[in-house]
């Protein structure tokens, strides 16, 4: 089955350039739409590497929205054309920076890639996140390499992927705000984050599920699901924004 | 030697048997600059025999370092106190000068509930003061809630 849709080239032109000329958010967000099954395929080609597809897809849609962002329109190329190397970009520099900040065994680094799967995987089985005794008895290890194993998770860093992209008007864009509207719900976030001095120092992912965690009371397996990352993607996040937000508050006179 | 970790009264090393209710303790005394992580260590490696879910395990740790951050300042050592019994898990977390516990823990900048009392009382089921033997921050955990 094709991952293109039947839009032909012109009629991607057309509804980046009502876009581009309109302001158009709708016209954006169509091609968006008709684009992601083209993006996921080509995130499906660096699974396998131990990160979930989930995060590979929204890293690659950060590519796609760029290339909505920077694609010059008078050039006779396709739109298509220059979509892939920039999604394939995307995608590499994601691996590229993702980095283990401390020396860790390759044994711990291939248990932590396979309990983070197997952590989305059970929960989604069970219903629940699995105890530690099951995640050691599916992973055939002991308890104590699935304990030092999760916290070795620690050591992994990630770049934001709310960095560094300007829209067409040169102007800051958030990838994830830029591909769809369903983000609006969390304006309220935003404001209390004004409110909040520490909130400042977070970026917009981090004051997100910091909002839906800890004033919205959804779990983390919920809040995986809501903004489509793993499980344990979101207690990174999570740890990094309340460190960050500590210190921030301690800076405070 | 930066941790010392001791097993409960008797002295004896081990941990209670999973699905065991009878009390347990492990302490650990540690200074809170570089030592969060052994923390959390152990603290997960308790909760594991009590049968607790991943996330439970994951929020517990999160309100451990927390409060390892919030409520000391570098060069201080703490003792973390980690028992469970009564169908609930605690950890006590000490020693908090009263002055410094007001300011830091009761009376933080925080909005809308943001404060360290608020996200504290997200990551476990209940948390409180104690005076007694030390005063500590106690993170409680229903076992009920958060095990299989």
């Amino acid at each position: 089955m094709s991952v293109l849709s039947t839009s032909t080239d012109s009629d991607r032109r057309a509804l980046l350039a009502a876009y581009r000329q309109e302001g158009d958010l709708a016209a954006r967000d169509q091609l968006v739409k008709d684009l992601m099954p083209f993006v996921r395929s080509v995130a499906r080609r660096y699974a396998g590497r131990g990160e979930q597809l989930d995060d590979l897809v929204q890293v690659a849609s950060v590519g796609l929205v760029k290339a909505i962002e920077r694609f010059d329109l008078d050039r006779d190329v396709e739109l298509l054309a220059y979509v892939f190397p920039t999604v394939v970009g995307e995608l590499k520099r994601h691996f590229r920076d993702r980095v283990w900040s401390v020396t860790v065994p390759r044994r711990l680094k291939e248990l932590h890639y396979l309990l983070s799967r197997k952590l989305d995987e059970m929960t989604a089985t069970l219903g629940r996140s699995p105890t530690i005794p099951e995640l050691a008895e599916e992973a055939g290890v002991d308890e104590e390499d699935v304990v030092e194993a999760l916290e070795i998770g620690r050591a992994y860093t990630t770049r934001s992927l709310y960095s560094g992209i300007e829209d067409a008007d040169g102007g800051s864009l958030e990838p994830i705000d830029a591909l769809s509207g369903e983000e609006e719900g969390y304006e309220a976030t935003e404001n209390r984050a004004v409110l909040a001095a520490g909130f400042r120092a977070l970026d917009e992912r981090e004051r997100t599920v910091l909002h839906l965690r800890f004033f919205e009371g959804l779990t983390q397996t919920q809040i995986a699901v809501e903004i489509g990352v793993s499980q344990m993607h979101v207690s990174r996040i999570i740890r990094g924004a309340l460190a960050k937000l500590e210190s921030e508050i301690e800076e405070e006179p | 030697m930066p941790g010392t970790m001791a097993p409960d009264g008797n002295g004896a090393a081990s941990l209670p048997s999973r699905g065991v209710s009878a009390a347990s303790s492990v302490s650990i005394g540690l200074p809170v600059d570089d030592y969060v992580g052994v923390a959390r260590l152990v603290a997960a490696g308790f909760a594991a025999r009590l049968d607790l879910r991943y996330e439970a395990v994951d929020d517990l740790q999160t309100a451990i370092e927390t409060v390892l951050r919030s409520a000391f300042r570098p060069g201080d050592h703490a003792t973390v106190a980690i028992s469970s019994g009564g169908g609930s898990l605690a950890v006590a977390i000490g020693p908090v000068a009263p002055g410094a516990l007001k300011r830091r823990f009761h009376e933080r900048d925080g909005v809308d509930g943001m404060d360290l009392d608020g996200l504290l009382g997200r990551l476990v089921d209940s948390v409180t003061v104690e005076s007694e033997p030390i005063s500590s921050i106690v993170l409680h955990v229903d076992l009920a809630a958060g095990a299989v």
